[in-house]
């Protein structure tokens, strides 16, 4: 189970569908995870990314898509791992993320365990640079 | 009587007054002797003045001899000498004038009326006793006289009293009529005498010298048994010169037969007569002239019986009931009543002309009545004709395909009705491929023979020689029916046949030829236009489809998207599912709540397969009454995934209210991806992202959808021809898209446009009716049993 100095891992889960925020936090909860959901990344930014250990973003979002959210927060230096994710395939996609930044891309629809995984490693690295 | 002294003053100043007379005749020139030298003078003395018919038709006839062409020319003088109808004074002045004109010369002859008191004349004109005289006597006898001759009319009157009276032996006696001067008396009585030989005195009347009213009376109280013989007249009872013409005229019509000496008598009173034809009486004493002042000897000369003819008044003839077979032979039977020809010649000539100029008016009028009814009848039956072209065209003017085979089976019916054909039918072809009956007809209730005669292997051998735009003829012995083919063309191209069968082999007209073909072209083009139609129509849908699944394609991004969504939502609920089952108490209420999403999602996922799917199928378009909103926010969510990918935005916006339209929701979906699709790729071409806008308001009897983008606008040059196929602006693209979405937009009777908008960008307008009733009830059903 994913967590964070033994407390539950906390995770923002922003999409705008709200039939995939209701089922992934679902899944993440089952997993014992702290899950809150934004439908956009502008509701993101509202409350505080910082308090999140991993976010986990859809990419194309009305207004501003998850990339360019994650891309403010990085140049903030305030960025919580991230973990995007995507109904699409197109390599518009692909191309606006690597944009953006190299970070972990999970194509919709995924398996639960695709996902903790990518939560998991996400956590791991976060962990192993703060203790570096 | 004059005494002697008184006749020599008179015979003194008689001597001065001719020679006065002979000076004013030298004078102007007159004189006898400038007559030329080798000029004969012949003297003619007449015992009247000139102007008695008797004597001037005589003297006509000696010159009429004597001035012949090429007889020596005579002198020819006409004088008066005892003058019987003038006194003793007149006569004497007379002499003595003629005297002093004479005396002397040297006449070439004389000719005179044998009668003593010309027996002298020589002597008393104191002419030469070498001067031949050439008398002309009445039966006068007188001894002889030297150096004369004589013609003899012998007795006229009793002549023809004797001759007429063979021919009427009933008449037993003779009034001897004349005028009633003292002359007249005197110069018949020697007839009456000579009459009196021959019957007995008192049947001879004397009607002569009498005044005129006692003639008239006697004369119309003589019977028919009595003879009035015309004698010499002269002058009536007042001395008034008298014709014996003028002398029947004034006693008026009788009843006894007239008889005449002379033909110069005859008239229409007048029976006739053994006659002295008095010009040939002339000319033969003309005759005797020429020889004697020729220089023949006139005792020498016999005397010359002059030659009389019977002339017969026919109509008297008949009045006196002379049967013309008593008439001698050489009796010359006069005023014979013309017959009906003779008689109305002219106007039997004129009625002839006119009968035959009405003959051929009546003729003509009848071929122009003929003709003019052939041509009325022509003209009715070409009107007629034209009719039927008519109607067939109009019928087939707004043919819809599904009508094409109850209109031409009616068209053809008109055709074989209005030709008189017991069955037409029309064959079309095309390319290689078999005849098809495109449509016949047979007369009601006949036995249908017409299709049987001609049938699909008789078109494909007629073929070539149709193509060859002949018309052809068949013939079948056995049912002695008569099939025409007349080729069909359509655009110069004979692309069928019209094949009409008779009983009757009557070759058409010009006309009804050019008529028929007329409307067998009407009928093929009509079909070959709504064929087209259908295959241009099939060829379009053909198109639609793929362009469908070209937009599709481009939407596939988009629709990966919206399918993987509820995937992904329904995995992550599957597997937490899974997960809580595997408790011995699982959360039930959980499980529901995420069944429900699963199934939602599932929904909505199969929602959008749907989607693709009705786009994608090749269905015949239904016209439902959609609701535009629903329409265009669908699009909208299909759209909006990859309009935002490819960097534009868009906004529905959707007016509360709007009335339904009646258009085939794919269609229209088809349309509006269209022009989104469009306003995409201009947003590409512009490098920037693009603002979309998608209206719908009600418009007028319809609802308006707008599709406004701020992109950089529609060329001008391409701008009027948009809407045309293939005509495109992108470098991949077909440029079907659009004119797809004009006939999509049209079929349902709306209408779709573009322009620039003022402030930049583009504007694509299609407007579309409002719904209304579905027209026949039968489609109402069909509606009611989808619902």
């Amino acid at each position: 189970m994913p967590a964070v100095n033994g407390e539950p891992a906390r995770i923002a889960l922003v999409d705008d569908d709200p039939s995939i925020r209701r089922g992934v936090s679902r899944m993440l909860e089952l997993s014992g995870l702290s899950v809150t959901t934004y439908p956009s990344a502008e509701a993101l930014l509202d409350a505080d990314p910082t308090a999140f250990d991993c976010l986990v973003l859809d990419i194309h979002l009305p207004g501003m898509s998850g990339p360019e959210c994650y891309g403010g927060l990085q140049a903030r230096g305030a960025a919580p791992p991230v973990i995007f994710i995507t109904a699409h395939d197109a390599t518009e996609t692909q191309e606006l993320l690597q944009r953006v930044s190299p970070a972990p891309c999970l194509r919709k629809p995924f398996r639960r365990q695709q996902l903790l995984q990518a939560i998991h490693d996400q956590l791991q690295v976060a962990s192993s640079s703060v203790h570096q | 009587m004059p005494s002697r002294s008184r006749v020599l003053v008179r015979l003194r100043w008689s001597c001065a007054r001719a020679v006065v007379l002979a000076l004013v005749l030298l004078a102007i020139g007159v004189w006898p002797a400038s007559a030329a030298a080798d000029e004969q003078v012949v003297l003619l003395l007449l015992p009247v003045p000139p102007g008695r018919p008797m004597f001037d038709t005589l003297v006509h006839g000696i010159l009429n001899e004597l001035q012949s062409p090429g007889a020596p020319p005579f002198d020819v003088r006409v004088e008066t000498l005892n003058d019987l109808l003038g006194d003793e004074a007149q006569q004497l002045r007379q002499e003595r004038y003629l005297r002093a004109r004479y005396q002397g010369r040297r006449l070439g002859a004389i000719v005179a009326l044998l009668h003593p008191a010309y027996a002298d004349v020589r002597t008393r004109l104191g002419v030469p006793e070498s001067v031949p005289l050439v008398f002309l006597t009445y039966g006068t006898v007188l001894p002889p006289i030297p150096n004369s001759t004589r013609l003899i009319a012998a007795e006229p009157e009793v002549g023809t009293y004797l001759f007429m009276r063979e021919l009427r032996p009933g008449a037993h006696r003779v009034a001897l009529l004349a005028g009633g001067s003292r002359v007249d008396r005197r110069a018949n009585r020697n007839t009456l005498e000579q009459l009196r030989q021959h019957l007995p005195p008192d049947r001879v009347l004397d009607l002569t010298g009498l005044p005129i009213d006692r003639l008239r009376a006697r004369a119309r109280a003589l019977k028919a048994d009595t003879w009035v013989l015309l004698g010499n007249v002269f002058a009536d009872e007042d001395g008034r010169a008298l014709t014996p013409a003028g002398l029947l005229a004034a006693v008026g019509p009788l009843q006894a037969p007239v008889i005449v000496p002379y033909d110069l008598g005859l008239g229409p009173q007048v029976l006739g007569g053994l006659v002295y034809e008095v010009t040939q009486v002339g000319q033969r004493v003309g005759a005797v002239v020429r020889r004697v002042a020729a220089g023949e000897s006139a005792d020498r000369l016999p005397p010359l019986p002059l030659p009389r003819r019977a002339l017969l008044n026919v109509p008297e003839l008949a009045r006196f009931e002379i049967p013309e077979g008593r008439v001698p032979a050489g009796a010359r039977l006069l005023y014979r009543p013309p017959s009906l020809w003779e008689t109305y010649r002219r106007w039997i000539v004129l009625g002839s002309a006119l009968m035959g100029v009405q003959t051929a008016l009546i003729a003509g009028l009848l071929a122009e009545r003929r003709r003019r009814r052939d041509s009325q009848r022509q003209l009715a039956e070409r009107l007629r004709l034209q009719a039927v072209v008519s109607t067939v065209s109009t019928r087939l003017a707004h043919l819809s395909e599904d009508r094409v085979d109850g209109l031409v089976a009616s068209s053809l019916a008109l055709i074989g009705d209005a030709f008189g054909a017991e069955a037409c039918a029309i064959w079309t072809w095309t390319g290689a491929e078999q005849p098809h009956l495109l449509g016949d007809w047979t007369t009601p209730g006949r036995a249908t023979t017409g299709t049987t005669l001609v049938d699909a292997a008789r078109v494909r051998t007629l073929r070539p020689r149709l193509e060859h735009g002949e018309d052809v003829l068949v013939t079948d012995p056995a049912s002695a029916a008569v099939v025409d083919g007349l080729p069909l063309s359509v655009d110069g191209r004979v692309i069928g046949v019209l094949t009409l069968q008779r009983r009757h082999d009557t070759p058409w007209t010009r006309q009804q030829l050019v008529d028929l073909r007329t409307t067998g072209e009407i009928v093929a083009t009509a079909v070959v236009r709504v064929r087209t139609t259908v295959s241009v129509r099939e060829q379009l849908h053909t198109l639609g489809q793929v362009e469908r699944v070209a937009g599709l394609g481009t939407l596939a991004a988009s629709l990966a998207h919206e399918l993987n969504q509820p995937l992904a939502a329904i995995l992550s609920n599957a597997e937490v599912a899974q997960h809580l089952l595997a408790d011995p108490s699982p959360p039930l209420d959980e499980l529901r709540a995420i069944i429900a999403d699963v199934i939602a999602d599932d929904e909505r996922a199969g929602a959008i397969i749907r989607n693709v799917r009705t786009m994608l199928r090749a269905h015949q378009a239904s016209a439902d009454c959609v609701d535009v909103g629903t329409v265009m926010r669908d699009v909208v969510r299909l759209a909006a995934h990859d309009v935002r990918l490819r960097g534009g935005l868009i906004e529905p916006r959707v007016a509360h209210g709007l009335p339904r339209v009646r258009i085939d929701a794919t269609r229209l979906t088809q349309v509006l991806l269209n022009l989104l699709g469009n306003a995409v790729d201009a947003s590409v071409a512009a490098g920037r992202p693009v603002r979309m806008t998608m209206h719908a308001r009600p418009a007028g009897t319809g609802v308006l959808l707008e599709v406004l983008d701020d992109g950089p606008g529609i060329a001008a040059e391409v701008l009027p021809r948009l809407f045309t196929p293939f005509v495109t602006t992108k470098r991949d693209g077909l440029g079907i898209g659009l004119s797809i979405s004009r006939t999509i937009v049209e079929t349902a009777g709306g209408r779709i446009s573009a322009d620039n908008r003022p402030e930049g960008g583009a504007a694509f307008r299609v407007w579309l009716p409002h719904a209304t009733p579905m027209p026949t009830s039968g489609d109402e059903r069909h509606d009611t049993a989808h619902r």
